[in-house]
């Protein structure tokens, strides 16, 4: 990381929802200086769609959920002026819709593919199905965007699967097969400063400004790292809970 | 049901047949309808109203930005580390104690250095949650020196981050390292961070008065940007130094702390951090070196030893006195005082971090005393037992001591005679050394045995680094042992010796005489058995047989057991020093109060 050049440190948000054992949901969202150093931590408080929830939004839960309703109030809990906002999930991304600041998908060192990395683990589990909590696909109306170009890879009955708690990445972590691509390919994709940026196709007109702000973190600022800290910071926090 | 009658107007043939009249009548139909909607109880609708927003407890933690410090201005300062290591090329006369691997371009540095991920972890004393986060949620370490303007002059090894990580949230700490694992570098590396990170900003290190310029010169490698303040000179210097606002880093001695004590008083100085070095000065609770430590205003306490327990377990109770008061005790179960001990403290040793160290070879010397040293030790022993028993009450263990001391001397060269089979067997050794032409340090607790053993090996052209060597002189005596190959032999004392040198170049030392301490001992072997040790390096301890020091060996392992148990194991005797029990025992003496039982 290098010191930026302008005269006003960017500061960068990484917004991300993780799933524990017990289906719930915790909402993070990280601020940090353009050194890396924590300015701001907002978590929520666990969040469970209740059945009804889940028979009424349909395949449209997990947007509703981590972008609208939970990235949605981290957002606007945030003191200070974030440049840019940065997330590893793609139920995340609609919270572009309530910002003017650029939103952006990358993947986290956490696990490299999350998403389809417990695919994987689904399909080589005995348990097949039960191991995992599955959720319907993306809803069509995000879906049918983002994959608009490529929409003839997406697998047809392709679900999603959620983060769950884990001790440490590589417990999460299960190599991704080649029969199981990665959402994250489907996306409209550069790399930068060492990261690979994935957008939205509604957003596309957000790479100019991105670039620019990453161009000013330089090359060593790890887009995937703050994850594991936001993934750490909530386990501590329910540790007194 | 609603019934409706509709006339039907439509022809009908007849025939005369009589009784068809009743065919003339006009037929009558009913056409019974389905209900009206209109008209009927609507049926029950539930209607759920789906919340577009959600009401989402959340939890907020703001946390301070750090300040960017002490950033270096190259246009208007020399390199400063560029000319530290210009004045500090590991192949010319460096001896300040330091620990770490060859320099690197900073490019090549960094980018090693990216590949590690060391974590700040919360320590157990820190509680409150707000405070637990903002270490978690720091970055790596590893990212905040690349991220920072902040440089390694050297490639740290990853167990030094990882001090440095401990080290870096901790209230009440003791860095435990084995000698030679670089706890130097580790605390002033943790320093600069704290201070670059607006966390600390008034630091008091103290340390031996020898290891000073030794501190200095490590802040001028390590962080040559922190101004540090040497607290030395005369009263109306030091009282201004004490004050002095431009310098976060305060350096004094143990000494100068005793002196300057009530000038710290009255002036009511406050630091964020009060850094012990050679932290085992305090392990006697009651002195007052220890006392006045404790008594420093101060919200951080760290420690920084290599031998945390010398004796007994009291030494660690003496030192957690000062950096976490009250949290053990000698009244607590052992396994419990191990456990609070853990929690503090971080030890690594070589044989953990430094796989590629070159062996430690221990060689235990045994010898026989010639036949005039016999005489004259059994002499001095029959007297002295005498002389103890004549005591009576009196008795204490100083007279001991001074009955050992005496005889220790008979077996290193016997004052009556010259005799020493020690030294004839150390002299047989140094031929091969120097026929190898390698380099060897000689350890004795006594100048004046080091005075003969001159005497005795000017052949080898022995050189002298002691008490009574004048602290100017030192420097250019180490430099001359190191470059020049006609000098193969150094002679020192556990006193000057043992702390804070670097002589990795020598392979071989000989422990002339025991020390009562093991940790001394360690000490003095590693200043030769350390990182950057060009071999082997093979130690040789001396032991005469059939006499007192045989016991006072059996003795030194025992200790080295205790503090492997507390570290490593988990449970501990109380008590496995040299006891006063122990040193009668010696000479199965008999203790003031009565009758003891045999020591150890």
């Amino acid at each position: 990381m290098n010191t930026p050049t302008t005269n006003t440190p960017k500061i960068l948000g990484f917004l991300t929802v993780i799933q524990d054992a017990q289906q719930r949901l915790f909402g993070g969202y990280l601020l940090l200086n353009h050194l890396g150093r924590p300015l701001e931590f907002h978590c929520t408080a666990p969040v469970k769609a209740n059945r009804a929830q889940e028979i009424l939004y349909g395949s449209t839960i997990k947007p509703f959920l981590y972008g609208e309703q939970i990235a949605k109030t981290l957002f606007e809990k945030s003191k200070n002026k974030v440049s840019l906002v940065v997330t590893d999930l793609v139920d995340v991304l609609p919270v572009r819709l309530y910002t003017q600041v650029p939103v952006c998908l990358t993947k986290s060192s956490i696990s490299q593919d999350p998403q389809t990395d417990q695919e994987a683990a689904l399909e080589n589990s005995p348990e097949k199905g039960l191991a995992l909590n599955t959720q319907p696909e993306p809803p069509p109306s995000y879906r049918g965007d983002l994959f608009e170009n490529k929409s003839q890879n997406i697998p047809p009955t392709s679900t999603t699967t959620s983060l769950t708690f884990a001790p440490s990445p590589g417990k999460t972590s299960v190599a991704p097969t080649e029969k199981q691509p990665s959402q994250f390919d489907h996306l409209p994709s550069f790399p930068i400063a060492g990261n690979t940026i994935y957008l939205s196709p509604d957003n596309l007109a957000d790479r100019q400004g991105i670039c620019q702000i990453l161009d000013e973190l330089g090359n060593d600022f790890d887009l995937g790292e703050p994850f594991q800290r936001i993934q750490e910071a909530i386990e501590e926090a329910q540790k007194g809970v | 049901m609603e019934v409706k009658t509709l006339e039907l107007d439509f022809s009908v043939e007849l025939f005369a047949t009589g009784w068809q009249t009743a065919l003339g009548r006009k037929p009558k139909i009913e056409i019974n309808s389905q209900a009206s909607f209109s008209k009927v109880t609507p049926p029950k609708v539930i209607s759920f109203h789906i919340e577009n927003k959600t009401a989402i407890k959340t939890s907020s933690f703001i946390f301070p930005e750090a300040p960017e410090l002490f950033k270096p201005e190259p246009q208007e300062e020399p390199d400063q580390v560029e000319q530290a290591r210009q004045e500090r090329p590991l192949a010319s006369a460096d001896f300040s104690e330091s620990t770490t691997s060859s320099p690197l371009p900073q490019e090549d540095l960094l980018k090693k250095i990216a590949q590690r991920q060391t974590r700040l972890r919360p320590p157990t004393d820190v509680v409150k949650l707000e405070d637990r986060l903002y270490y978690v949620l720091q970055p790596t370490l590893e990212n905040l020196f690349s991220g920072s303007s902040l440089e390694f002059p050297f490639t740290p090894f990853p167990y030094q981050f990882e001090g440095i990580a401990f080290l870096y949230p901790s209230h009440g700490a003791i860095l435990a390292d084995e000698m030679g694992l670089g706890k130097t570098m580790q605390a002033i590396s943790a320093i600069r961070m704290l201070l670059n990170s607006g966390e600390l900003k008034q630091i008091l290190l103290i340390c031996p008065k020898p290891l000073v310029t030794n501190w200095k010169r490590e802040f001028q490698l390590w962080a040559p940007e922190i101004p540090i303040a040497i607290i030395e000179g005369d009263q109306t210097r030091r009282h201004w130094q004490w004050q002095e606002a431009q310098a976060p880093v305060k350096i004094a001695n143990y000494e100068l702390l005793m002196r300057d004590w009530p000038h710290l008083e009255d002036e009511g100085l406050h630091f964020d951090l009060v850094v012990l070095d050679e932290a085992q000065r305090i392990k006697n609770k009651n002195s007052t070196t220890s006392q006045l430590v404790r008594n420093l205003p101060r919200t951080r306490s760290w420690a920084l030893t290599g031998t945390p327990i010398e004796n007994s377990t009291k030494d660690l109770i003496g030192i957690f006195e000062y950096l976490a008061p009250g949290e053990i005790n000698e009244n607590m179960p052992l396994a419990e005082i191990s456990k609070t001990a853990r929690q503090h403290t971080l030890r690594r040793t070589k044989d953990l971090v430094l796989t590629d160290l070159p062996p430690r070879m221990n060689r235990d010397a045994n010898v026989t005393l010639s036949p005039e040293q016999q005489t004259s030790y059994e002499m001095a022993e029959k007297e002295g037992i005498i002389h103890l028993n004549e005591l009576g009450n009196s008795i204490t263990v100083q007279h001991v001591f001074e009955l050992v001391l005496r005889l220790k001397q008979i077996w290193n060269a016997d004052p009556r005679t010259g005799t020493s089979s020690k030294l004839e067997r150390l002299e047989a050794d140094l031929e091969e050394v120097a026929a190898s032409g390698k380099k060897a340090i000689i350890f004795s607790q006594w100048v004046q045995t080091l005075d003969i053993l001159k005497e005795r090996l000017t052949h080898f052209s022995p050189l002298c680094y002691h008490g009574r060597v004048p602290s100017k002189k030192r420097d250019s005596i180490l430099t001359r042992f190191k470059e020049d190959p006609k000098h193969s032999l150094i002679l020192m004392s556990y006193g000057a010796g043992a702390v804070g040198l670097n002589l990795q170049f020598c392979e071989y030392v000989f422990l002339y005489d025991r020390w009562w301490n093991p940790a001394v001992e360690d000490q003095a072997i590693n200043r030769a058995h350390r990182i950057g040790a060009a071999g082997p390096v093979t130690v040789t301890r001396f032991v005469s047989l059939d006499t007192i020091e045989e016991r006072i060996d059996q003795i030194l392992r025992e200790k080295r057991e205790l503090f492997n148990r507390v570290f490593e194991e988990g449970d501990m005797p109380t008590n496995v020093g040299l006891s006063q029990d122990e040193i009668f025992g010696l000479f199965d003496l008999r203790t003031p109060q009565g009758p003891i039982s045999k020591a150890a």
